[in-house]
C-alpha cells in the first residue's frame, strides 16, 4: 500500500492537467474511431430491431392465403384448430379505382375489423380509426393524391365497364377520418392488381361490414414459436416455409368438404328437373288415343290413392296431390286438343324449354366449380421487405471499411503521442526509477495516463456514436421505408468491444514506448537522449535535382524524412481526410447523375399514359386514338407486367415489358449495350435485360432464367443481351416471343407517347383521360422530381461524412504538429534567436504540413476513388444502378478542403510557435 | 559601430567599444542570463537603454527586436543549437539567407577550418567542431556584435581553449566586437574588458591594456 502514495496520484493528476491539449487529443482520438465504429456497426442491428418490434407491436402476419373459392367460416376454423397456429384472420380486400385530379387510380380496399389482436394492426398516424360504416382511413405517402386528408369523402368506383361499385361496398363513398400506415407496407411497394395500371396506388382500410362480398377473400395466419426477434433470418424464413404447409393442406381440405356438398346438391337438383322435362315431354308427345289411356290410366290411380290417402300418411297426400296434377294437366290438354286449340300444348313446351335452360344453367354451374388454386404470400413476398434487410446489411458492409480505417488511424495518433510523452519524461522515469519505484509502477503511470482518455473517449464516444449514426442513415433510408421510427439503444456489448480494442491498442502503445525506456539504467535515462541524426535523403543522390531546391524546400523533405513513421502517419491521416471527403461528393454525383442518365438518356418518351382494359378498345382502337392526337407525335403501345424473376437460387422482382412494335422501342426507351454502348433491338427471340439486376443476380449474357408471372406458368428465357439502365429493372421481349411463351396475346395496359413541343400539359391530359380508353397520364419530368427527392435524403449522409473527415484531418494535423512542435521547440528557439521573423519561424515549420497535406491529398485521390467504388457498389439500393465514374469536382472540393483544415491547424499552430520562449534555446539538453 | 551601453536597473553602467574582446564574468545566478537576453534582443527591458551603434534598443518592439537579431548579432549558444537535420554548411546558410550582406557560408567554414567537413551533419561533428560551425553560422551575416554565452562550456580543455582563439583572433583580425559570457574567471586575462557581475549588480569593469594569448592562460 506505500506505493500507492497520494504523491503518485497527484502526479497523474496534474500530468494531464499540464498537458490538456495532449490528453484530450487521446481522448478525441478514440472518441472519433469508437464511435463511428460502434455507431456505424450498431446500424444494421438497430434497424432490424426496430423492424421486429414494429412487425410484434402490430400483429404482423405470418402467412397470407388468397384462393379463388373465397374463404368460408368453416375454412378458417380448419386452419385455426391446426397446432401451432397462434392466430387467424379472415379478411375482404377488393381493388377499385378513386379518381382523382381526372386519372384513375388503383386503390386496394381492405376491410378493418376493429379489436385489439387483430393481425396487420394499422398504425395510426392522425385521426381515428373507422368505427362507423361509411369511414374509411387512407394511407398518405409520396405517391398518394393531396384529398387523402381527414374529412375528405372519396367516391370509389368499380372497375369494368358496367361494373357497379356496390356489388363490393354498401356505399360509393368514404369519409376519411384517419390517417395510417400498415406494417404488411414497409416501402414504396404496393401490391399488383389486374386492374388499371397493373399495380396498386394505395391501400385504404374499410369497417368489415361495408363490405358486400359474399365470401371473404384472404386469409392472415400467425405462427406459434416462431423467432420473433429476428424476422429477416433463414431460420424464420426456413420456419414458415416448413409450418405453412399443412395450413394450405387444412384449407385445401375444408374447401373440398364444402365443394362436394355443394356439387351434390347441384346434382339433385339437375336430376329433379331433368324428370320434370322428361314428363312434359312423353306427355306433349302421346297423341289423342294414348292420351285418353293416360287420362283413364290416371284417373284409376289417382281414385285408388285418394283411399289410401284418406288414413295414410303425409306422403301418400303428396303422391295423390302429384297425380292429381298430372291428370289435371292431362284433361286441360285433352280438352283444348279436342277443341283444336294448339295454347295448352305451347304452354306445356314452353314449360319443357324454361327447364331445359334452367338444367342446362345448373350444369354451367356444376362445370364452373373450378379447380380450387391456393396462392401464399409470406412477409418476404413484399420486396421491400427483403430489401429492408438488405439495405441494412449494406450499411454493416460499409463498417467494415471506414471504421477500421478510423480505428487504425486512432491507433497510429495514440501510438505516437504516448511515444513521445514517454521520450519526453525520460528524467521523470530516471528520477521515479532512482527513487526505487518498480517499473510497473512507473509504467502504470503511463498507462493510466492513456487509458483514462481511452476508456473515457470510447463512453463518450460510442454514446454519441450509437445515437447519431443510425439516426443519420436510417433517416436517410426514411424516405424508402415507412418503419416510424428507429431506436436507438446504448450497445453495452458493442461498447465493450470497441473499450477492449482501444485498451489493448492504447496500452499496447504505451507497453512498447515505455519498454525501451523502462529497461535502461536510471542513470542513463537522466542523460539526455541523443537526437534523431540527421540523415542524407535519398533525392540529395539525384544531384542535379537536390541542387535546384531552395534551401528550405531541402530542409523541409529532410525533416519529412527524418520522422518516417511520423510522416507516414499524417500522410494516412491527410490522404484519409481527403479519402473520406472525396467519396462523400462521389457518391452525391453518383447519385444524383443517376438522374441525369436514366431521365435525360435512357428515357426518351414525354409521357406514359395507362390504358383502360376494361374499356373494350382493342389495341388498334387505342393506336388510332392517339394517331388522330394531334399532339401526339408518336406513340407506342406497351405491355408492363410486374413478375418475379429467378436465377441462381435469388429471385428479384422485376417488369417484364412488350413492346407492341419493338423496332420503335428506342425511340422511347433507348437500349444500349452496358459495355460497348452499342443499339440493342427487341427483336423476335431476342431477350433484353438491365443491368443492375444481372449484377444482383450474377448473370451474363446466354445465361438462362426464370420468369415467375403470378397466375400464369413459369416460363424460362435465355439472356442475349444487357442493357444500360439506372433505376428498376427491365426484362424486354418482343410480342411474338410473349405470345409463344404464354400462348397468348399480351395485354398492352400502357403507351408511351411523344409529344409535340409546345403542347399545354395539364390541357393534353385531360383532354387524354377524359376518354374511355386511357385511365391516367404521367409525365417524365413529374417522374424525374419524384425520383431525385428520394435520393436526395442521403445528403445526411454526405454531411456525416465530411464532418467525420474534418475532425479526422484537424486531429491528426493538430495532434502531429503538436508533437512535432514541443520535440523541436530548441530548434524553433534558436531560429528566433537567429533573427527568424515569425511568419518566417511558421513557414519553417509549415513547409512541412504543406508538403505533407498536397501528398496526403494526392494519395487521398486514390484511395478516395477506391473507396468510392467499393461504396457505390454496397450502397446501392436494388432497384437503381449509381454513375459509378468519379466527379471531377470531387478531386477539387476534397482537395480545397482538406487543405483549408490543414490551413486552419497551421493558423492555431502559428500563435503556438509564437508563445515559444527564445530562453528555450539556452537551456541546456534535457 | 559597435559600441555597448548597458544601463543596468541598478543604474550601474558599462561600456564595451567596437572592436573589443569583452568577457562578462559572474557565479551562477549573478544575472549572465539577464544581461545577455537583454544585449541579445531576447527580452525586453522596462526601464534603462541599451545602446548599440547608438540606437536605443531596449525601446524597441518585438519586431525591431527580430530585425536587431538578424542583422546585428550573432549568437553563439553553450550547446551549439545547430539544427540536427542540416549539414554544417546548411546550418550556416540557415543564417545567410536571411542577412542582407553576409559571407559565402563555404567561406565562413574554410575560416573557422571546417573546410573539409562541410558536408557533414552535427551528429557526425564533435563538440568542438559543431562550436565552430556555431561561430561560422554566427559570422556569416556579418553582426555588430559577436554574442558567446559559455561558448566553452560543453567543451574539453583543449578544445574550448581553441575555440577561445577562434572568437579572439575574429576579434584581433576582423575587428569583430565579441562579447564572452562566461563564470570563468580564468579566461577574464584574455579579454580587453571584464565586466564582473555580482548579484544582479556589477561589481567592477576592468580594463586590460594588454589582453593575453589565450595560449598562454592556463586553468
Amino acid at each position: 500500500m506505500k506505493k500507492r502514495t497520494s504523491a503518485y496520484k497527484k502526479d497523474i493528476a496534474r500530468e494531464i492537467r499540464r498537458s490538456i491539449g495532449r490528453f484530450m487529443s487521446v481522448f478525441l482520438i478514440v472518441a472519433l474511431g469508437t464511435g463511428f465504429f460502434a455507431g456505424i456497426k450498431s446500424t444494421m442491428p438497430d434497424m432490424k430491431e426496430s423492424a421486429a418490434d414494429f412487425f410484434e407491436e402490430n400483429n404482423l402476419m405470418d402467412l397470407k392465403l388468397v384462393s379463388n373459392v373465397g374463404f368460408r367460416y368453416e375454412d378458417l376454423q380448419a386452419v385455426e384448430d391446426l397446432d401451432g397456429v397462434s392466430g387467424v384472420q379472415a379478411g375482404y380486400s377488393s381493388d377499385v379505382y378513386y379518381n382523382y385530379d381526372g386519372q384513375n387510380q388503383v386503390v386496394k380496399v381492405m376491410s378493418y375489423s376493429g379489436g385489439e389482436d387483430i393481425l396487420n394492426k394499422p398504425i395510426l398516424i392522425e385521426g381515428r380509426l373507422p368505427q362507423n360504416s361509411g369511414e374509411c382511413v387512407v394511407e398518405n405517402t409520396m405517391k398518394t393524391p393531396d384529398s387523402y386528408k381527414i374529412g375528405e369523402k372519396l367516391t370509389l368506383s368499380a372497375p369494368g365497364k358496367d361494373g357497379d361499385i356496390h356489388d363490393y361496398f354498401k356505399h360509393d363513398t368514404f369519409e376519411v377520418v384517419g390517417i395510417v400506415a400498415s406494417p404488411l407496407y414497409i416501402g414504396f411497394e404496393r401490391d399488383a392488381t389486374t386492374i388499371g395500371s397493373g399495380s396498386v396506388n394505395s391501400f385504404m382500410l374499410i369497417p368489415e361490414e361495408d363490405f358486400t362480398l359474399g365470401f371473404y377473400t384472404e386469409l392472415y395466419v400467425r405462427f406459434d414459436g416462431l423467432d420473433r426477434e429476428e424476422p429477416f433470418s433463414d431460420k424464420y424464413t426456413d420456419e414458415i416455409e416448413e409450418k405453412k404447409q399443412p395450413v394450405i393442406a387444412a384449407f385445401e381440405n375444408s374447401v373440398n368438404e364444402r365443394m362436394k356438398e355443394s356439387k351434390q346438391d347441384a346434382i339433385e337438383q339437375l336430376d329433379k328437373a331433368q324428370e320434370n322435362i322428361d314428363a312434359i315431354n312423353s306427355l306433349l308427345a302421346l297423341d289423342e288415343n294414348a292420351l285418353a289411356q293416360y287420362i283413364a290410366q290416371l284417373d284409376s290411380d289417382v281414385e285408388a290413392l285418394r283411399a289410401q290417402a284418406e288414413n295414410g300418411t303425409a306422403l301418400d297426400r303428396v303422391s295423390l296431390a302429384q297425380q292429381e296434377t298430372k291428370l289435371q294437366t292431362a284433361q286441360g290438354l285433352y280438352a283444348s286438343r279436342l277443341a283444336g286449340d294448339t295454347s295448352v300444348d305451347e304452354h306445356l313446351s314452353a314449360q319443357a324449354a324454361q327447364g331445359q335452360a334452367q338444367a342446362d344453367e345448373i350444369q354451367a354451374q356444376i362445370d364452373s366449380i373450378p379447380d380450387t388454386k391456393i396462392y401464399d404470400y409470406t412477409r418476404f413476398s413484399s420486396n421491400d421487405y427483403a430489401s429492408f434487410a438488405g439495405d441494412s446489411e449494406k450499411i454493416d458492409a460499409i463498417a467494415k471499411v471506414f471504421p477500421v480505417f478510423f480505428v487504425f488511424i486512432a491507433a497510429l495518433v495514440c501510438l505516437t503521442t504516448m511515444t513521445r510523452m514517454v521520450d519526453e519524461k525520460r528524467t521523470e522515469i530516471g528520477t521515479y526509477k532512482a527513487l526505487g519505484y518498480s517499473s510497473a509502477k512507473i509504467m502504470a503511470k503511463y498507462l493510466i495516463y492513456a487509458l483514462v482518455p481511452t476508456v473515457t473517449g470510447t463512453l463518450f464516444g460510442t454514446a454519441i456514436g450509437f445515437k447519431l449514426f443510425p439516426y443519420i442513415i436510417y433517416n436517410s433510408y426514411k424516405i424508402l421505408y415507412n418503419i416510424p421510427s428507429i431506436d436507438t439503444p446504448f450497445r453495452v456489448d458493442y461498447a465493450l468491444w470497441c473499450m477492449a480494442v482501444a485498451v489493448i491498442a492504447v496500452g499496447a502503445t504505451v507497453v512498447a514506448s515505455c519498454y525501451a525506456s523502462m529497461s535502461a539504467k536510471p542513470a542513463q535515462l537522466m542523460r539526455p537522449k541523443a537526437p534523431p541524426a540527421g540523415k542524407r535523403v535519398f533525392l540529395e543522390k539525384i544531384t542535379p535535382l537536390w541542387k535546384r531546391l531552395g534551401f528550405l524546400t531541402k530542409v523541409t523533405l529532410r525533416n519529412l524524412l527524418r520522422y518516417k513513421k511520423r510522416f507516414a502517419m499524417t500522410l494516412i491521416g491527410v490522404a484519409g481526410c481527403t479519402a473520406l471527403i472525396m467519396t462523400a461528393f462521389g457518391i452525391k454525383h453518383s447519385i444524383s447523375k443517376i438522374v441525369d442518365l436514366q431521365f435525360g438518356k435512357i428515357l426518351q418518351y414525354d409521357a406514359v399514359t395507362v390504358l383502360n382494359k376494361d374499356s373494350g378498345a382493342t389495341d388498334d382502337d387505342i393506336n388510332a386514338l392517339l394517331d388522330e392526337n394531334e399532339d401526339v407525335e408518336d406513340h407506342l403501345l406497351i405491355s408492363e407486367t410486374d413478375c418475379t424473376l429467378n436465377a441462381n437460387d435469388l429471385s428479384y422482382g422485376v417488369s417484364l415489358m412488350v413492346p407492341q412494335q419493338p423496332q420503335k422501342l428506342n425511340d422511347f426507351i433507348r437500349l444500349d449495350d452496358c459495355k460497348s454502348g452499342d443499339k440493342l433491338t427487341v427483336a423476335d427471340g431476342e431477350v433484353v435485360i438491365t443491368e443492375k439486376i444481372t449484377q444482383l443476380m450474377g448473370l451474363k449474357v446466354g445465361d438462362e432464367i426464370e420468369i415467375e408471372i403470378p397466375e400464369k406458368e413459369t416460363v424460362k428465357l435465355k439472356i442475349s443481351s444487357i442493357a444500360e439502365n439506372y433505376s428498376m429493372h427491365y426484362i424486354y421481349i418482343s410480342p411474338q416471343d410473349y405470345e409463344r411463351l404464354y400462348g397468348e396475346e399480351p395485354q398492352f395496359n400502357q403507351a408511351y407517347l411523344s409529344i409535340a413541343d409546345g403542347t399545354v400539359t395539364a390541357d393534353f391530359s385531360q383532354q387524354l383521360i377524359s376518354k374511355d380508353e386511357f385511365l391516367g397520364i404521367v409525365f417524365l419530368d413529374e417522374k424525374a422530381e419524384t425520383f431525385f427527392s428520394s435520393i436526395e435524403s442521403l445528403n445526411a449522409i454526405v454531411w456525416l461524412l465530411i464532418i467525420c473527415a474534418a475532425l479526422l484531418a484537424f486531429i491528426v494535423l493538430y495532434d502531429l504538429a503538436n508533437i512535432n512542435i514541443t520535440e523541436r521547440v530548441r530548434e524553433i528557439a534558436t531560429l528566433k534567436v537567429l533573427g527568424f521573423y515569425d511568419s518566417e519561424t511558421s513557414a519553417y515549420i509549415y513547409r512541412e504540413n504543406i508538403y505533407t497535406t498536397v501528398i496526403g491529398i494526392i494519395l487521398g485521390w486514390g484511395m478516395g476513388l477506391v473507396l468510392h467504388r467499393f461504396v457505390v457498389l454496397t450502397a446501392e439500393v436494388d432497384l437503381v444502378m449509381f454513375a459509378r465514374e468519379m466527379v471531377w469536382y470531387a478531386y477539387i472540393l476534397s482537395a480545397l478542403l482538406t487543405a483549408l483544415f490543414a490551413v486552419m491547424v497551421n493558423v492555431v499552430l502559428h500563435f503556438k510557435l509564437k508563445k515559444i520562449d527564445m530562453v528555450e534555446s539556452l537551456k541546456s539538453i534535457e | 559601430m559597435g559600441e555597448v551601453t548597458i544601463t543596468a536597473s541598478d543604474g550601474v553602467t558599462f561600456d564595451i567599444e567596437k572592436g573589443e574582446f569583452a568577457v562578462i564574468v559572474g557565479a551562477s545566478g549573478a544575472g549572465k542570463t539577464t544581461v545577455l537576453n537583454m544585449l541579445g534582443g531576447m527580452d525586453n527591458c522596462d526601464e534603462g537603454e541599451i545602446l548599440v551603434d547608438g540606437k536605443n534598443i531596449a525601446a524597441y518592439n518585438n519586431k525591431q527586436l527580430t530585425a536587431y537579431r538578424r542583422f546585428d548579432i550573432g549568437f553563439v549558444f553553450q550547446f551549439y543549437n545547430l539544427v540536427n537535420n542540416l549539414t554544417a554548411l546548411e546550418n550556416v546558410e540557415l543564417a545567410s539567407q536571411i542577412s542582407r550582406d553576409s559571407i559565402a557560408a563555404d567561406e565562413m567554414l574554410k575560416k573557422v577550418g571546417l573546410e573539409e567537413r562541410m558536408n557533414n551533419f552535427p551528429s557526425q561533428l564533435s563538440g568542438g567542431e559543431q562550436q565552430r560551425v556555431s561561430i561560422a553560422r554566427a559570422l556569416a551575416k556579418k553582426p555588430k556584435l559577436l554574442l558567446c554565452d559559455e561558448p566553452t562550456g560543453a567543451l574539453d580543455y583543449n578544445t574550448g581553449k581553441n575555440i577561445l582563439k577562434l572568437l579572439q583572433d575574429t576579434c584581433r583580425e576582423d575587428g569583430m566586437t565579441v562579447i564572452v559570457i562566461t563564470h570563468n574567471l580564468a579566461i577574464a586575462p584574455m579579454a580587453d574588458r571584464v565586466i564582473r557581475l555580482k548579484n544582479s549588480k556589477i561589481e567592477s569593469v576592468t580594463l586590460n591594456p594588454t589582453p593575453q594569448d589565450v595560449n598562454t592562460i592556463e586553468w
